[in-house]
């Protein structure tokens, strides 16, 4: 009777042993992990055209771009262009969600002034290839012209852009920007309209700073005298992006170099252009 | 037989006294991650209410054969400005190799305890950025009905956890950063 006794003492102190060990493990876990909004350029514009970033909501973005319009070819007297005269830009965007910036901008040419919509509408997650799709489209109003026009209407110009863009690792990021204006050429008697498959690529070569080229052909519809060609550096500090470049093209807004450059690049005639973006919150 | 009985009554009232105490962090309470940046031509805080976590001790005294772990999702700053929380992502803490800002270790002491608070050390490693520094954090501890709300102030040196601030940017990010902590935790049983 007490050899049994003992060892059911003993198999009940065990027990309680036992059951004080498994209570001494925590019984928490990890819930989900954050995931921030798929980010692959660093900046919101390649050198004309734009990447598929936006801003985060609340954040503005600032603008101010200069194209020297004398082509670096016409030398010293010139001061390589920089003597000018210069198109200008400066433009003011606000990121009213995460995904969606809306931007005011005016250029001197034609004293165009334009809205544009960037929406980021598409990301796919992807360890080889993501993925970012934005859409971007707009207005313009040309408020100051050189001829009369027939019809005021023809002021007005319209655009929209898909642009698909993708990074290999995290340095090399390459974009197709298939785009449309509508009323390309505003003295032409009929309404133009363009159609565009701009393209272009970046490299990053430190976290300070960049490479980039784009080149924006003419798929149908009009087009002054050549496609677009544009290859310069970018700098990225804390706040600002500096692009400086070489461009055939002398206009800034969307839907006025979406419409062909005038100068040839294979010739050597492009002129030195830079763009200066910042991203501020009030 | 008797006197069998009372000693496995007297065994299993003792037990129950000093059974553990287990604390997880309440993911639905308004917990509050805040690290201030104080440099000569720019201040700034970054916050995130991403921390989680638990603390356990036996019996009554905190101090007692205690643990904690907690962590705090280093993706989920906010500093207000995307670009900036970018660089923070992706330059200077790399949240994509080292996720999370890790604290473990035990309560080594409990000092002051006044009716409504108590001040507890805790001791352990602190890991950011893959790199782990031992540190002792005074943490004041509140018990209101059922929920306890820890709150703690610290300093962390970037240097210490290898985060490296490019040369541009020495005047606009401090390297001793402050960590104001507020979060709030529920017993589990």
């Amino acid at each position: 009777m007490r050899y049994s006794l003992r060892n059911a003492v003993f198999v009940f102190v065990a027990l309680l042993f036992l059951t004080s060990l498994a209570f001494s493990q925590s019984r928490w876990s990890r819930k989900e992990q954050t995931r921030p909004d798929l980010q692959l350029f660093h900046s919101t514009f390649l050198i004309n055209l734009p990447t598929a970033e936006t801003q985060q909501k609340g954040n503005l973005e600032f603008e101010i771009s200069h194209r020297f319009v004398p082509p670096v070819s016409e030398g010293g007297s010139a001061l390589f262009g920089f003597d000018g005269p210069v198109n200008m830009r400066i433009a003011l965007g606000y990121a009213f969600t995460n995904r969606l910036i809306v931007t005011l901008g005016r250029s001197n040419v034609n004293d165009n002034v334009d809205l544009q919509f960037k929406y980021k509408a598409l990301q796919l997650r992807n360890s080889l290839l993501p993925i970012l799709v934005t859409l971007n489209g707009g207005a313009a109003y040309n408020s100051q012209l050189s001829y009369e026009l027939q019809d005021n209407n023809r002021r007005y110009q319209y655009w929209g852009q898909m642009i698909i863009n993708t990074m290999i690792g995290k340095k090399l990021g390459l974009g197709v920007v298939p785009s449309y204006v509508h009323n390309a050429h505003v003295y032409c008697e009929d309404v133009q309209y363009s159609f565009t498959a701009g393209n272009y690529i970046q490299y990053y070569v430190s976290p300070l700073w960049s490479i980039a080229a784009e080149w924006i052909p003419t798929v149908t519809g009009w087009r002054q005298y050549h496609n677009s060609f544009s290859f310069g550096i970018e700098l990225e500090t804390g706040g600002h992006f500096f692009k400086v470049f070489a461009t055939n093209n002398k206009t800034l807004n969307t839907t006025q170099y979406l419409s062909g450059a005038d100068l040839d690049f294979d010739n050597g005639d492009w002129r030195l252009g830079f763009m200066i973006t910042r991203v501020l919150k009030l | 037989m008797r006197v069998i009985l009372t000693i496995l009554s007297l065994l299993l009232v003792l037990q129950s006294q000093s059974l553990p105490v287990e604390l997880n962090v309440d993911r639905s309470a308004d917990n509050s991650v805040i690290f201030i940046s104080q440099a000569p031509l720019e201040s700034f805080e970054g916050k995130t209410s991403n921390i989680d976590g638990y603390v356990t001790w036996q019996g009554e005294n905190p101090a007692d054969g205690s643990e904690f772990y907690f962590e705090v999702d280093l993706a989920s700053l906010d500093t207000g400005i995307g670009l900036r929380n970018r660089h923070m992502r992706d330059n200077y803490l790399e949240t994509e190799k080292y996720p999370y800002a890790v604290f473990q270790g035990s309560v080594s002491a409990v000092t002051e305890s006044t009716a409504d608070s108590t001040i507890l050390t805790a001791k352990g490693k602190m890991t950011i950025h893959g790199v782990e520094k031992e540190m002792e954090i005074p943490v004041t501890g509140r018990i209101v009905g059922d929920t306890y709300t820890a709150t703690a102030s610290f300093d962390i040196d970037l240097n210490d956890h290898k985060i490296k601030i490019p040369k541009l940017m020495f005047m606009k990010i401090s390297n001793i950063i402050r960590i104001n902590l507020l979060f709030h935790l529920k017993r589990v049983e």
